[in-house]
């Protein structure tokens, strides 16, 4: 491949944000399209994220990280686009010049008519948070550990506390129990969690995993390694109350307290920044302050779903091949988004009327946890928009879709607000299973990251209502009869690219048949290459499931 | 038989090391620690003082100047970060004002270079962050900001490369006095030489008792500091101190040389091995933060830490050669300005130490050193670097722009680091605002690679601080 001196559509970064609106660019006619990646893979955290989950959205059915991320690998690898992994972007300049490096390569200077900043975000760390104490080894950011674990084919211990109930702590609560560590215990600073309900489910409920809410840690001890550390209750204020101390024997601390979207090259560049998403300020198509220069996935805002992620960037990618085509200018009326009440933030903050075709999508999300609650819009004082919402929470981004007509109302501002309910902090505590006196369990689906409230009958051939697909009727009586799961791992592979490659059960199997299925991967020394759907374990303990590979590794 | 044994690899004994490897002299430095530069060295303000706070015709004093003026001359020679950023005492009221004004007359005293009061139009030029509140600060231009663990590893670099040696992971546990010779009883057996220099740092009273009467006592202070992101950059030109108390020069606000801002320190006495932070050391540091520069942002925090200092109690250094035990010398109880202070101490020591040696010049002497550094390289410089070596194409830390080239070459120079935090302080590696999310993973691969060691064996820092614990999967059945 010889790189071009200037491109159509310029992509920063190969996760999936970047895949997505690579893909998109190109097939929404931008003629030349450069995808930059610093990994020496395409696919960016996807590929440690080796659980299901992924895909619900966009592909209908339920993908690993890897596989998800393949699944687009697959389409970018024939689109004629230009990709060059192993290279680190420094610098972009607001005239859209792009400089990186790559050790073939050398310093590479491009030129992009349009730019899309797909960077991702990074963890929050224990100096963001300022834990006391010592500073000995064993303190992980949950993602950390998980390229560990998944990629790398490591432990990182084995008596773990987990601070913070993100998703990705969740995730890794089930990961090390699964290879053989004891997760003593997920510890929320607020009350109530940062995650999915399903990853309650199937990560801390099914191994018995403990959620403290109200909690955090207030001490690090340890010399090397550490040893131990001080848990305290907070109040409202989320400050430790005096008292309620408790000292734990552990070996590893892992912190999932916040993801923070790496913005420096979009600083650099000049562009605005809003300090409430920590990303750029957005137009309806994800363009920044500096025309042509768009941004999407988590560098923008912080998701909790890739699919979101997904479809986010495939605007961002068209809006960046028909800038690239037609060098637009920016339209007159600009309508600003603003937060009112219960809202954190949304994304995009401003909308170019003129420039929504249909309808525009806003993200956003709430401050607290609502139910039974109302997402206003307002403009000039007048209410021009109302949608209902049975539940509310900051950890679910949730969005609303505004038609033209009703822009076309709007005054040069907009406001969202959230009137509703506010749960206090008893009852957001985690319920997600209650056997009631008539003989009916209420229990939470985890089919897909809806998480519909399902009531299931046990007299009544467990007949299932409340769910809002046949997957729930599904899920709600086999929980109750034979609960069954799908499990993910990895398994040891010699003579490719990776040492690790991932695994899973290409059907779920009985809960209690966890352990059992891990163990058959102890032993078993895969040979490279490998692709993903290949039976790595035939037949399961008999269960018809198999384990396949979800990673090609070369 | 060595000619000197050094106890103590901190940046006092590694300047004396860097300053004796002039000469033709066996040279020995002994260190507990897994790394040069591990202890005080590693955590303090990073700041080389102007001199105006040691009391007049001290050894301090002298020290503190000397070693100012001579800090920039090596910087530059070996390639350290040095910026000469000056630094600014604020006063508050007219007590404050008092005593800048004695700061002021003893800094004149001390020879400080260009030291004066400046008032609140000129001083708000200066520092447009700083709290309205100010009335007056005593302004040193001489002051600067440096990486302190450089200094340490590049001196020691070149003087092992000029034929010195390090033993790491070297405690010493007792000390005899033979004929006409010393033999040091350590951890990985004896080691014998005509003079040994006690520069062991919080433990130097310890060290000094082995051989003399017990005449001074460290009393380890320790202080917390917050590293704040280089977002932050540009919230203070200059070091700002307030005004100084008993308890030291106060909680200060300064850039790094790696473009942080450091926040701190508060004080107390502490165990000599304790580094913890602690929530009410932390609060005492954000309040004095905020009491000179009202807008800093200390939620961009990216690290804390503590460090301790040698204190003894004493209004100055511990200098020469013990009044008892002849050819036992001290550069014990080094509190601040000891950073400052060290390359000059290490000049007067290394002349005791020739006084009593007949020394001809090293032929093989290694005065300067250049590193590469991929993130303040131009565009050009950038392209002819990889194009030489493409493992500097490969960005490792991306917060800090590191590239894998620099961390090979750092793994095979004269002292290589062995431990995580070891090359944290030679290239910056994970030093940034993801504190080693993202690369500590493939600096363990590099230096698994590079050093042929496996990655279970690599420490944080110490031996046992191990950081990955095995692998997953059993290679045989389960």
């Amino acid at each position: 491949m010889n790189i071009k001196k200037e491109y159509a559509v310029i992509v920063v970064g190969g996760g999936p944000a970047g895949l997505a609106a690579a893909l998109s660019a190109r097939q929404n006619g931008a003629e030349s399209v450069l995808l930059l990646e610093r990994n020496n893979d395409l696919g960016g955290i996807l590929n440690q994220c080796i659980h299901n989950g992924f895909g619900l959205h966009y592909f209908k059915q339920e993908l690993t990280g890897p596989e998800y991320a393949q699944k687009f690998i697959d389409e970018v690898s024939k689109s004629g686009i230009d990709i060059l992994t192993g290279s680190m972007v420094l610098n972009v300049s607001d005239d859209k010049k792009i400089y990186a490096i790559n050790s073939k390569f050398g310093y590479i200077q491009v030129q992009g008519k349009s730019i899309v900043l797909a960077m991702g975000c990074r963890e929050r760390t224990r100096g963001a948070i300022g834990i006391a104490g010592s500073r000995p080894a064993g303190v992980f950011t949950a993602g950390a550990a998980q390229l560990y674990m998944n990629i790398e084919g490591f432990k990182v211990g084995e008596k773990v506390i987990i601070l913070g109930s993100g998703d990705i702590g969740l995730i890794m609560a089930r990961r090390l129990t699964l290879e053989g560590a004891k997760v003593l215990g997920v510890y929320e600073v607020m009350p109530y969690s940062g995650g999915l309900t399903r990853n309650i489910v199937q990560c801390l409920e099914d191994y018995n995993i403990p959620l403290y809410l109200s909690h955090t840690i207030t001490e690090i001890r340890g010399k090397e390694r550490v040893e131990q550390v001080v848990i305290s209750k907070v109040d409202e204020k989320m400050l430790p109350i005096a008292g309620t101390e408790q000292i734990i024997d552990c070996d590893t601390v892992l912190l999932s307290v916040g993801l923070i979207p790496e913005n420096e090259l979009t600083r650099q560049a000049g562009i605005e920044i809003d300090g409430r998403t920590n990303g750029a300020v957005v137009y309806e198509n994800m363009e920044t302050s500096v025309d042509g220069i768009f941004a999407c996935g988590n560098v923008c805002h912080v998701h909790d779903l890739v699919d979101f992620v997904t479809a986010e960037s495939m605007r961002a990618g068209a809006a960046a091949a028909k800038y690239a085509n037609s060098n637009e200018k920016p339209s007159s009326k600009i309508i600003a988004v603003k937060n009112a009440d219960g809202i954190g933030y949304t994304v995009p903050q401003k909308i170019r009327a003129d420039k929504v075709e249909k309808a525009v999508d806003i993200f956003f999300r709430v401050r607290a946890i609502y139910k039974d609650a109302k997402i206003e819009v307002k403009s000039g004082g007048e209410t021009i928009a109302s949608f209902k919402r049975e539940h509310c929470a900051p950890g679910e981004m949730d969005n609303i879709t505004l038609p033209k007509v009703f822009l076309d109302k709007a005054k040069d501002e907009i406001e969202i607000s959230v009137i509703g309910e506010k749960k206090t902090a008893d009852d957001t505590a985690m319920k997600t299973r209650v056997k009631r006196d008539d003989g009916v369990t209420e229990l939470i689906c985890i089919s897909c990251p809806k998480g519909c409230h399902l009531k299931i009958d046990e007299k009544n051939n467990y007949a299932v209502t409340g769910n809002s697909c046949e997957r729930g009727a599904i899920y709600g009586k086999k929980e109750m009869t034979n609960p069954t799961r799908v499990i993910t791992s990895t398994a040891i592979i010699r003579g490719g690219n990776y040492s690790r490659v991932s695994v899973k059960t290409d059907k779920d199997i009985p809960k209690e048949k966890i352990f059992d299925a891990m163990r058959l991967l102890d032993g078993l020394i895969l040979k490279a290459p490998s692709k993903i759907g290949n039976i790595v374990i035939p037949n399961i303990l008999d269960t018809e499931a198999n384990f396949v590979a979800t990673k090609n590794v070369k | 038989m060595e000619d000197i044994i050094i106890i103590g690899g901190g940046v006092c004994g590694c300047s004396l090391l860097y300053e004796l490897s002039q000469y033709d002299l066996k040279t020995l430095l002994i260190e507990k620690k897994s790394d040069i530069g591990a202890g005080t060295t590693k955590a303090n303000s990073a700041i080389a003082h102007a001199g105006y706070d040691p009391e007049p015709n001290t050894k301090m004093a002298k020290y503190n100047v000397d070693g100012n003026k001579m800090i920039e001359i090596l910087c530059a020679n070996l390639d350290i970060a040095y910026k000469k950023i000056g630094s600014l005492v604020i006063g508050f009221d007219d007590t404050d004002r008092k005593s800048i004004e004695k700061l002021l007359d003893k800094g004149k005293k001390n020879g400080v270079p260009d030291i004066r009061i400046v008032e609140k139009d000129e001083l708000f030029k200066m520092e447009p962050n700083i709290s309205k509140d100010a009335v007056c600060a005593l302004y040193a231009p001489s002051a600067g900001i440096i990486s302190p663990w450089e200094l340490a590893s590049a001196q020691a670099e070149c003087a092992v490369e000029g034929g010195a040696k390090i033993e790491l992971e070297t405690e010493v546990l007792s000390i005899k006095k033979e004929k006409d010779f010393w033999t040091v009883q350590t951890n990985q057996g004896d080691f014998k030489a005509k003079y040994i220099v006690n520069a062991a740092g919080v433990n130097s009273d310890s060290i000094s008792q082995m051989v003399e009467p017990q005449f001074f006592n460290i009393t380890p202070k320790s202080g917390e500091y917050f590293l704040l992101d280089t977002t932050e950059n540009g919230i203070v030109n200059k070091v700002i101190f307030p005004c100084p108390s008993a308890l030291g020069k106060g909680i200060l606000v300064s850039p790094t040389v790696h473009g942080n801002i450091i926040v701190g320190p508060d004080s107390k006495t502490v165990e000599k091995d304790d580094t913890e932070c602690t929530i009410k050391g932390l609060q005492t540091v954000r309040q004095g933060a905020l009491r000179t520069v009202p807008s800093i942002n200390l939620r961009a925090s990216i690290r804390n830490f503590a460090g301790i200092r040698a204190d003894a109690g004493l209004e100055d250094f511990i200098v020469g050669e013990s009044k008892t035990a002849e050819g036992f010398f001290n550069i014990a109880a080094i509190k601040s300005p000891g950073l400052t202070s060290a390359p000059a101490i290490a000049k007067d020591i290394a002349q005791m130490l020739l006084a009593k040696i007949d020394a001809k010049p090293n032929p093989n002497f290694v005065s300067k050193r250049k590193i590469k550094r991929f993130k303040y390289m131009s565009g050009a410089e950038r392209a002819q670097t990889i194009k030489e070596n493409p493992h500097y194409g490969t960005i490792v830390c991306r917060c800090e722009t590191v590239t894998e080239g620099e961390i090979i070459d750092a793994l095979h120079r004269p002292v290589p680091p062995r431990s995580l935090d070891a090359v944290k302080r030679r290239v910056t590696a994970g030093m940034g605002r993801c504190q080693g999310g993202f690369c500590a993973p493939r600096v363990l691969e590099i230096m698994s690679r590079e050093l042929k060691i496996k990655q279970t064996d690599i420490p944080l820092d110490e031996k046992g601080a191990y950081i990955v614990t095995g692998r997953t999967k059993k290679e045989s059945g389960g």
